[in-house]
């Protein structure tokens, strides 16, 4: 992704991450794997963009993380959804598709 | 919130903790990537490296993770603190100029607003210390005249301007009794308002009031705090009890606080004023020492003076010249902390004026310092910036380094500042009532931080700056071009300019209060100091005239002993010695009129002053015309004065004031006329900066008026003053021991401490001067030493083009000149400018006198090419062949 576009995107990036550990405890890579493919291949999160918004997602309490062995029996960093992360979904999906509409709407009228 | 709190605290104290957490974290996603590049068939050499490409380099990515993460802003804080620290340990002999620079400036500013704080800033220790204003009325030629009672009368009557007005007079008592020696009580006969008006409640006991404010009534009396302990013990049945003062007895009403003091930090006791409608009617004597007034609240000054304009042509109206002694020309208030520190004010603000610039020069220094070290770590600094470093980034680096000599410095001022309060203490007037200690508080620590931080961004952004415009491109070839035009004024070069300006209004300021206090000390003050001795005899004001005679006789054998005791040749007794009255800068006078005179106020007004035959001898003050008084000059005889030569001049110009007449225009009694018969020299008896007024002296035998009573005995010895001091004590206490002695100091002392203001003023100000001279003289050595060596590359090539070291030598010291007059030239401009700050403390010499601005920049000027001198011979020692080749 572009610089700019990332900026556009940073909320965007948030939700995507939200989205993706809200199924099942990811660690980094898989977050990484599951938007790709989630987004059939639109997005690819750099590890720059991810491990910050991680931390931060963390250190806000959306997210909590645990050590566990991932499938080939290393060791992982695991984040899973928390309740407050659970809110933030809800609220940023809302979000979203109030923007979706707006912005369709607005596209179309011209 | 509490999650981001706790990860705030997580990050600061457990820090290895978490960078730990986050290098496995990233290391064990780089093992994900690699197995999942090496199930897709590569080698694990090669899938490491695609893994490591993905993920983008795990340093680069723990620094993006760091950025995010709470109280990231204090740990870059932190850390580059710490580099600071590494850095500037590495240098010590930069480190230890800069900070003690800094030190120098914040511990002489902190010191100086300590002083401050406590003169001028603390409010007065009474309820809404803004709303009281002292009253002052202005008569032809005295400007600032004490208040009559009749005066008090009419202003207390302004009820829509004031809350309240109390009227104060200073009274002196013995107080006797109890076994203990008897002590000499300053007291303060006080309007019952006065406790109301001020807000004020004492710690036993209660107040008197109004009924005790009569005439005949009982005699009260509330003591301070410390003569309560100090005298008492601290007694608590005390209070209803009574206490002898002049013999007689005075119930005690209460204790007042610890803190309270008025008018005089020294006062010891308050009484009733008591004063009778006939005192009330006199407009004529002013002897109140002060009348303090409560403004209504939103009232301002302007408007009771606008008021009191009314007052004064009212008070005409009623009472037309002459029969009440005259007209006031104006009645004023004023804000009664400007009346208490008045005379302190112009030099405390001067001073604090000065260490301001001691601490821009100090700035300025460490700023000059920094920028050079900029410059050596310019390859640092550009290296940093092409790895990625942003330029907040290096400037915040830069900046925090400031902070760290700046904190440093500043804990080293503080202990500077701590250990000269004890010698800055004289410059607090001992009268003040808002004594707070004098030291370092949580006030001065506020305005310290609040001068750190000012000064911080002020040296610090100077580096920052010269950081920013560094081209990294021209930085990294490692040969930066340079061009042999004439070096652009560097930001250095500013400093020295501002530095030479600063110190150069420094310099002018000492210059002329040093002049100032010499013509002061080597004045003829009108009389001779040395080998006299004075000694206060107060007398008891209650009765100030009432046992005139007996005083009168006592006086006559105290001075009869005194004249015959071995060591003495002459004494004298007067109502006031010179310069015993010079405080707070009030007068009072006595009204005149001179026979046959058509004065358009019908009265004149003169100080006064009642003297034994041998006063002038004593003195040594001469005799213009005419006799001095006799031992027939009594009561009986007819009444005679000695005026001063500017009365003479005054009021019979072109004529010979001798055998002219003139008599009081006091309001009661008609008074018979009096005949000069003699014109002494003009004594400067207020102070020696003050210009000699009009004045008279009469025979104490025909003193009349309740203020012309003698207290002070001056006495001339032979041998050595303060020997004396001590018989003389004994002396008056076997003729009476019930009078007090007080005030035993030498006439050379006096005279002494008269100027002793002006001295100390001088020598702090000449002292903050050299530390500016010595500053600004590190300061250019430490600039031009930087800009030879930058333009080493140039002086080299100039060299090998055939410059001779002189030609050289005589480039750099002519910047350094360049620079210097032009700072001279600014510095004098705003010298100029300011000079109306420093009048009022000069004493016959006038902000522009030519021999202060002359020594000034002669001495500045030559202290300037003195610090050029070493890098201008440094740069003829520069090696065309090392200096082109270093590059």
């Amino acid at each position: 992704m572009g610089e700019k576009r990332a900026d556009l995107l940073r909320g965007t990036l948030d939700l995507l991450i939200l989205k993706a550990v809200s199924l099942e405890p990811l660690h980094g890579v898989g977050i990484s794997r599951r938007i790709t493919q989630i987004t059939k291949g639109a997005f690819q999160v750099s590890f720059g963009s991810l491990f910050p918004s991680l931390h931060r997602m963390e250190e806000k309490g959306w997210i909590e993380a645990e050590w566990r062995a991932s499938d080939n029996n290393r060791r992982a960093k695991y984040y899973r959804l928390t309740q407050a992360g659970r809110g933030q979904l809800k609220a940023e999906e809302r979000q979203w598709n109030q923007l979706v509409k707006i912005m369709a709407a607005a596209v179309q009228s011209s | 919130m509490p999650k981001r709190i706790l990860s705030l605290f997580r990050n600061l104290f457990r820090h290895t903790e978490v960078e730990q957490a986050l290098d496995d974290e990233l290391r064990a996603s780089l093992e994900v990537l690699t197995q999942e590049k090496m199930e897709q068939g590569l080698s694990r050499p090669q899938a490491r490296r695609e893994a490591l490409l993905e993920l983008g380099g795990i340093e680069q990515v723990k620094e993006e993770v760091r950025g995010v993460r709470a109280g990231h802003i204090l740990d870059i804080f932190v850390r580059d603190a710490r580099l600071a620290l590494r850095l500037l340990i590495k240098r010590p002999s930069f480190t230890a100029v800069a900070i003690l620079t800094f030190a120098l400036g914040i511990g002489a500013t902190t010191a100086m607003f300590c002083v401050v704080d406590t003169v001028l800033l603390r409010p007065l220790p009474y309820r809404e210390p803004g709303r009281l204003v002292s009253f002052f009325s202005v008569i032809r030629g005295f400007a600032r005249n004490l208040p009559a009672p009749g005066d008090y009368a009419y202003w207390r009557t302004e009820k829509n301007i004031f809350e309240g007005v109390a009227a104060d007079d200073s009274r002196s008592y013995t107080l006797t009794g109890d076994g203990d020696e008897a002590q000499q009580l300053g007291v303060e006969a006080v309007s019952p308002d006065l406790f109301p008006l001020l807000g004020v409640t004492p710690l036993r006991g209660r107040v008197f009031g109004p009924a005790e404010d009569k005439p005949g009534a009982d005699h009260v009396v509330l003591i301070s705090y410390r003569l309560w302990k100090g005298r008492f013990g601290g007694d608590p049945s005390l209070v209803g009890r009574s206490i002898l003062l002049n013999g007689e007895k005075w119930i005690v009403d209460g204790v007042m606080r610890p803190d309270f003091s008025f008018p005089f930090a020294t006062t010891e006791a308050w009484i009733p004023i008591n004063l009778t409608p006939e005192q009330l009617n006199d407009l004529g004597d002013h002897y109140l020492n002060e009348v303090v007034g409560r403004l209504r609240p939103g009232v301002t000054a302007e408007q009771a003076n606008a008021a009191l304009v009314l007052v004064g042509q009212r008070m005409a109206r009623e009472h037309p010249v002459p029969s009440g002694g005259g007209p006031k020309e104006r009645f004023f208030v004023e804000p009664l902390r400007v009346t208490y520190t008045r005379n302190a004010r112009t030099g405390l603000l001067l001073l604090m004026a000065a260490v301001t610039f001691i601490l821009l020069i100090a700035c300025a220094n460490v700023a000059g310092l920094l920028l050079s070290r900029v410059e050596q770590r310019q390859q640092e600094i550009v290296m940093r910036a092409a790895l990625g470093a942003g330029r907040s980034r290096i400037f915040a680096q830069l900046l925090t380094e400031s902070a760290v000599l700046a904190t440093a410095g500043c804990v080293l001022g503080v202990l500077f500042a701590e250990s000269s309060l004890g010698f800055l203490k004289a410059l607090i007037p001992a009268d003040l009532v808002q004594s707070a200690p004098l030291n370092v508080d949580f006030r001065v620590l506020c305005f310290l931080a609040i001068v750190l931080l000012v000064s911080t961004l002020f040296f610090g952004s100077a580096p920052g700056v010269r950081a920013l415009r560094l081209d990294l491109n021209e930085a990294l070839k490692q040969a930066p071009t340079r061009t042999l035009t004439t070096p652009r004024p560097r930001l250095g070069e500013v400093f020295v300019v501002a530095e030479v300006a600063l110190s150069i209004i420094l310099l002018i300021g000492a210059g002329l209060l040093l002049e100032s206090f010499w013509k002061l000390y080597f004045l003829d003050p009108g009389f001779q100091s040395d080998h006299v001795l004075t000694l206060s005899l107060s007398t008891p004001t209650t009765e100030r005239f009432v046992g005139f005679n007996q005083r009168s006789q006592m006086f006559d054998r105290i001075l009869e002993r005194v004249r015959t005791s071995p060591g003495v040749t002459s004494a004298a007794f007067t109502s006031a010695a010179p310069l015993s009255l010079t405080d707070a800068g009030m007068i009072g006078t006595m009204p005149f009129i001179p026979e046959g005179a058509v004065l358009q106020n019908g009265v004149e007004r003169a100080q006064d002053r009642v003297i034994t035959p041998d006063y002038f001898k004593v003195l040594r003050i001469s005799l213009d015309r005419g006799r001095f008084f006799d031992e027939n000059d009594g009561a009986n005889s007819q009444p005679v004065a000695i005026v001063n030569e500017t009365m003479a001049r005054t009021y019979w110009p072109n004529q010979d004031a001798l055998d002219k007449r003139f008599k009081f225009a006091a309001a009661a009694t008609p008074t018979p006329w009096i005949r000069i018969v003699g014109v002494v020299r003009d004594v400067r008896q207020m102070g020696l900066d003050r210009p000699p007024e009009p004045e008279m002296y009469f025979p104490y035998r025909q003193a009349r008026g309740n203020y012309m009573v003698m207290e002070d005995l001056l006495v001339r010895t032979s041998g050595a003053v303060p020997v004396l001091g001590d018989t003389l004590r004994h002396l008056v206490a076997s003729i009476d021991p019930t009078q007090p002695v007080s005030s035993v100091t030498s006439m050379s002392e006096r005279v002494n401490q008269d100027i002793a203001p002006r001295r100390l003023r001088a020598y702090l100000l000449a002292g903050l001067a050299g530390i500016a001279l010595s500053l600004a003289c590190v300061g250019i050595y430490g600039v031009m030493t930087y800009v030879v060596t930058q333009r080493a590359h140039e002086i080299g090539i100039r060299a090998a083009l055939g410059a001779t070291p002189r030609d050289i030598f005589r480039s750099v010291l002519g910047r350094g000149v360049t620079l210097t007059l032009l700072g001279i030239c600014v510095g004098l401009a705003g010298g100029a400018a300011s000079g109306k700050l420093i009048a009022g403390l000069l004493f016959n010499v006038k902000p522009s006198d030519p021999l202060t601005l002359t020594a000034a920049v002669v001495l500045l000027a030559g202290v300037a090419i003195l610090a050029c001198y070493v890098p201008a011979r440094r740069a003829t020692g520069i090696d065309p062949m090392v200096a082109l080749r270093s590059e």
